[in-house]
């Protein structure tokens, strides 16, 4: 049934975008409302199917690559409800439902990701929580991508000397870069919020910890420190600032391989959880 | 006149369809130009009258003259005077003659040979330079009655064809530039270099559209004078204008100075107090004001007058049938003028 859900708002994400990408053929303004609507009747319907997984597996639903990937994708569409109506940038939410059903639809290509192990985090609140904003961190930083995406394709046009009217629709360089600042310091702040909450439990438990994980979680968090850092003191902006957010979310989606990988590959249950309370390693998910 | 042994009408020049940019600023005459070469077609005795029309966009000679040299010293002398190589000249010149002459006159004075066709500033142009012909007392009955058709026939097109219907102007492009680089123009600052007439309409569309702040700084004191007037503006001293640019996120050049005035250097150094804010440069002069090169630099978008035209005639392709109609009126116009022309000076 949640995977029913899910299918369900893929088809309503792609409504959205769909009727974006007519009116902009068509070289008409995309109509905003109804495409909120869409994107909204969307969210409901995955987040319906997210926590009806939850229920099921009685913690947050990121056990799994399926998992991981449709929080990833729902983050994105629920940065993009929160903040959308703060920036008022044109596109952003074709360009965020695009992302996510990008992700969505590569989750759902794989059947064997949802196979086995389900639900993996109901030990401890504390490396739940840490690995629920990691993913969710993950969302804004495909946000990131998919407006630094906009950016360039502006760039290009107006580089090019192109006056297409397609491009006419798209927002400004000067407020999708205003956007993208702000968007890296969220960024930047729910990614180290997630490392904290992580650093805190891996004090406390210091097995738990994998030097694979631990690498890539450093070099990503550093990675965003600096593009913060840069960006805020004016090193890095425009077209260099939009390729490295793409390429920084290219890397962190790479990062989640090998925390997969170093995953127990053994599929437990909620029963077998209850069972092991001592049961504290493998579980953290993404570079966390 | 227009018989094979009677005076022949010519005209000789180079414009935006013949001729790149980089080659038209070097071909361009600036007034003192004009006035050199007016003399010497006076001067010449080959010419019984001559007519120079000079724009940014296009030089060209119209001439009467019973030699058959008459082209040859028409190019020798606009050689001598830009001191461009004659060879060089002939490459990127056309020459009409005759019925062909009246027939690219007429289109010209009605905007179809502009850059962006229709317009409708050409006009006053070809009538600026008849004047000065009248004034200089360089042109006779031939060129008069010619012109005045001419006139005649660019007011017909006007009134009975549909040319200027959906025509997009170098301002409305420049603004909808600035929109997609900087959102609401209503926080950008504007600088307008020089008081050219092109650069007057832009600034004028971008006041239209709520720039915040227009300054204007050019050598003329009374044009820029009158230009903030219009556009609500404040006057810089010219000498200055430079230290204003990285306050500036829209910079309108027009100026008729002889070379580049904008170097990369002097741009990267304005950009690196703004480096995360984009500026974008407007270059309607003629010879350009602006180094080509100023827009490899990061976040700086510069855009010439071939850009913006370009731009402004992509909606060109959906008119090419009025244009068609408008060529053929103009060519029966011209064909009954010639007519006329060659029973009664014949």
């Amino acid at each position: 049934m949640d995977r029913l859900w899910i299918s369900i708002s893929i088809v309503w994400y792609l409504g959205g975008v769909g009727l974006a990408l007519i009116a902009l053929l068509r070289r008409q303004p995309p109509p905003h409302s109804i495409i909120f609507g869409l994107l909204l009747v969307g969210f409901l319907a995955q987040s319906t199917g997210l926590y009806l997984r939850g229920m099921e597996v009685q913690s947050c639903p990121i056990g799994n690559p399926f998992e991981v990937l449709q929080f990833i994708s729902w983050s994105v569409m629920l940065l993009f409800f929160l903040t959308g109506p703060m920036f008022r940038l044109s596109l952003f939410g074709a360009a965020s439902a695009n992302l996510a059903v990008c992700i969505s639809l590569i989750s759902l290509l794989f059947p064997q990701w949802d196979e086995g192990r389900r639900g993996y985090f109901g030990s401890n609140p504390w490396i739940e929580t840490h690995a629920a904003i990691a993913l969710f961190s993950y969302g804004v930083f495909g946000l990131l991508a998919a407006i630094s995406v906009l950016y360039l394709l502006q760039n290009h046009g107006l580089r090019t000397k192109r006056f297409s009217s397609f491009l006419k629709f798209f927002p400004s360089l000067f407020a999708t870069e205003t956007v993208l600042h702000r968007l890296i310091l969220i960024a930047f702040l729910t990614y180290s919020s997630a490392v904290l909450i992580g650093g805190y439990y891996y004090v406390n438990n210091p097995d738990a910890i994998q030097f694979g994980k631990l690498s890539f979680t450093i070099i990503l968090w550093t990675g965003y420190f600096l593009l913060w850092f840069l960006n805020q003191a004016s090193k890095l902006y425009a077209h260099r600032l939009a390729w490295t957010c793409i390429a920084l979310f290219l890397f962190a989606l790479l990062t989640l391989w090998p925390v997969e990988v170093n995953r127990d590959p053994k599929p437990q249950t909620l029963s077998s959880l209850h069972s092991e309370p001592g049961h504290t390693t493998s579980t953290i998910h993404a570079s966390s | 006149m227009p018989a094979a042994d009677g005076p022949q009408l010519v005209v000789i020049g180079c414009n935006h369809h013949h001729t790149p940019l980089a080659i038209r600023e070097q071909i361009a005459l600036s007034p003192e130009g004009v006035e050199a070469l007016r003399k010497r077609l006076i001067e010449d005795g080959s010419f019984e009258e001559s007519l120079i029309l000079n724009t940014c966009n296009r030089v060209e000679v119209y001439a009467i003259s019973q030699s058959p040299q008459a082209a040859r010293h028409i190019y020798k002398h606009l050689s001598e005077v830009n001191q461009f190589p004659e060879s060089s000249f002939r490459e990127h010149a056309y020459e009409y003659f005759q019925e062909q002459a009246i027939e690219h006159l007429f289109q010209v004075a009605a905007g179809l040979n502009s850059q962006i066709v229709g317009e409708t500033e050409i006009l006053g142009q070809v009538k600026a330079a008849y004047a000065e012909a009248i004034d200089t007392e360089s042109i006779g009955p031939l060129l008069h009655r010619v012109f005045q058709k001419a006139f005649q026939a660019s007011k017909w097109v006007r009134t009975h064809t549909g040319i200027g219907v959906g025509q997009v102007s170098l301002g409305n492009v420049a603004v909808e530039l600035a929109t997609r680089i900087f959102g609401r123009l209503t926080v950008a600052r504007t600088l307008v270099i020089g008081s050219g007439e092109v650069g007057r309409d832009v600034a004028k569309a971008f006041r239209s559209r709520g720039v915040a702040c227009v300054s204007i700084a050019s050598r003329t004191a009374d044009r820029a004078e009158g230009l903030a007037r219009a556009v609500d503006g404040l006057i810089i001293p010219f000498k200055n204008w430079k230290s204003h640019l990285p306050y500036v996120d829209i910079c309108i050049f027009a100026t008729s100075a002889p070379g580049a005035i904008l170097n990369p250097e002097e741009m990267r150094a304005a950009m690196k107090q703004r480096p995360s804010r984009p500026v974008f440069l407007i270059d309607l002069a003629v010879p350009r004001d602006v180094e080509p090169t100023v827009n490899d630099l990061s976040s700086v978008f510069l855009y010439n007058y071939d850009d913006l035209a370009g731009i402004a005639n992509e909606n060109l392709r959906n008119r090419a049938t009025e244009m068609a109609n408008c060529k053929n009126a103009l060519q029966s116009r011209s064909h009954h003028l010639w007519a006329q022309m060659a029973e009664r000076y014949s």
